[in-house]
């Protein structure tokens, strides 16, 4: 299965007011092309902390959130995953894109090719709701699921490598925070 | 048991081998211990000691201990993932968990709120783990662990001592890199 895919069932399957914190680089620029929303919340060279900042938003509202990061990401924080399992956010949806390389520097392997199984870190983090997804009919009944109960979830999809359509990534961030930031303020 | 007494206890044992120990508290104990000059006591890299016993380990054959704590491993947690990946035979890493950052005002860590450091190295596939609870429990599995293949990731569960630690050690940085070079070198 393919990133583009799931982001797409993502976006597909929530209404305009659930926040996406996307990972940087291609996780980004998929999401963007799939559909820009004032409340996608797109990272930049922040790597690793795409979770975190989902987390931090989970304590401030009390609608779901959702954070699109990466297994390379991950890996660079996975402390971030102790800090979720410890304050148990019910409204975090982690999904973790597993393609078991850093595509984007070269394809280097990355260590959940070599032994590293991010569900289960999850769940040694006191996050119960952990799930390893290999197909996209898997993914759809465990995220449907996550929407509607009390989480945090952590899910690790196993994708294909290689990008799907992705949108320019000449963007400004300072704007997408701003957007961002003007959805919760109230006028 | 007291993180004192388990450094004593597994400081008796260890002879030819390297040692790298936490920053605080674990390196002062260590050195009340009695300095040697395989030991390797880090400063401020809080959260490095496994990542800098790792280095060696795989740049030497001999055995070496990493004497880490909860506090700064689950700053750079990802460092048990890398261990995982490269499987280094000759490395034995020891958690002293006493489930709290100590050194910062008692502030209770993750390891007190749902992480189990143990699981976690299982799940990055490092094949010998365990968690034991007493002194005896400790000295058994590591004289196992110096004697057979890891790598080992041991979580030893302390509490904090109610009265003060030892004084600080009067360590020098670049004397203990020069120190534990030459023991590597002689």
């Amino acid at each position: 299965m393919k990133r583009f895919d799931i982001s797409k069932i993502v976006v597909e399957s929530v209404n305009e007011n659930i926040p996406i914190i996307s990972n940087l680089g291609p996780t980004s620029r998929e999401l963007r092309s799939i559909k820009h929303r004032t409340r996608n919340l797109y990272q930049y060279g922040s790597m690793g902390l795409c979770s975190s900042v989902a987390f931090g938003i989970a304590l401030n509202t009390d609608t779901k959130v959702i954070s699109l990061d990466g297994d390379g990401a991950v890996i660079m924080n996975m402390g971030g995953l102790a800090t979720i399992g410890r304050h148990q956010p019910t409204n975090l949806i982690v999904i973790i894109y597993d393609n078991e390389e850093w595509g984007q520097t070269a394809h280097m392997p990355s260590h959940t090719s070599a032994g590293t199984n991010l569900a289960n870190v999850s769940k040694s983090c006191g996050i119960d709701k952990s799930f390893l997804v290999k197909t996209i009919e898997e993914f759809d009944l465990i995220f449907k699921k996550a929407l509607t109960e009390d989480g945090p979830y952590s899910i690790v999809a196993k994708i294909e490598q290689g990008d799907g359509p992705k949108s320019p990534s000449v963007y400004e961030p300072e704007f997408d925070l701003l957007s961002f930031r003007n959805t919760y303020i109230q006028k | 048991m007291e993180r004192f007494e388990g450094i004593k206890h597994l400081a008796n044992h260890i002879q030819n081998e390297l040692l790298v120990s936490n920053l605080g508290p674990t390196s002062n104990e260590l050195w009340q211990t009695g300095h040697k000059d395989n030991f390797f006591y880090t400063y401020g890299a809080m959260g490095l000691v496994s990542s800098v016993a790792l280095g060696m380990a795989i740049s030497t054959d001999k055995k070496v201990i990493a004497f880490d704590g909860d506090g700064a491993l689950v700053m750079n947690m990802g460092t048990i993932s890398t261990i995982g990946r490269h499987q280094p035979k000759n490395l034995i890493t020891i958690v002293w968990d006493n489930e709290e950052w100590g050194q910062t005002g008692h502030q209770p860590s993750h390891t007190s709120a749902g992480t189990d450091l143990e699981e976690v190295a299982k799940s990055c596939s490092i094949p010998k783990t365990a968690t034991v609870q007493s002194l005896e429990n400790l000295e058994e599995i590591f004289l196992r662990a110096l004697n057979e293949d890891g790598p080992w990731f041991i979580v030893a569960k302390v509490k904090e001592p109610t009265d003060k630690g030892p004084y600080v050690a009067p360590i020098e940085p670049e004397m203990t890199t020069f120190r534990v070079r030459n023991f590597i070198n002689k």
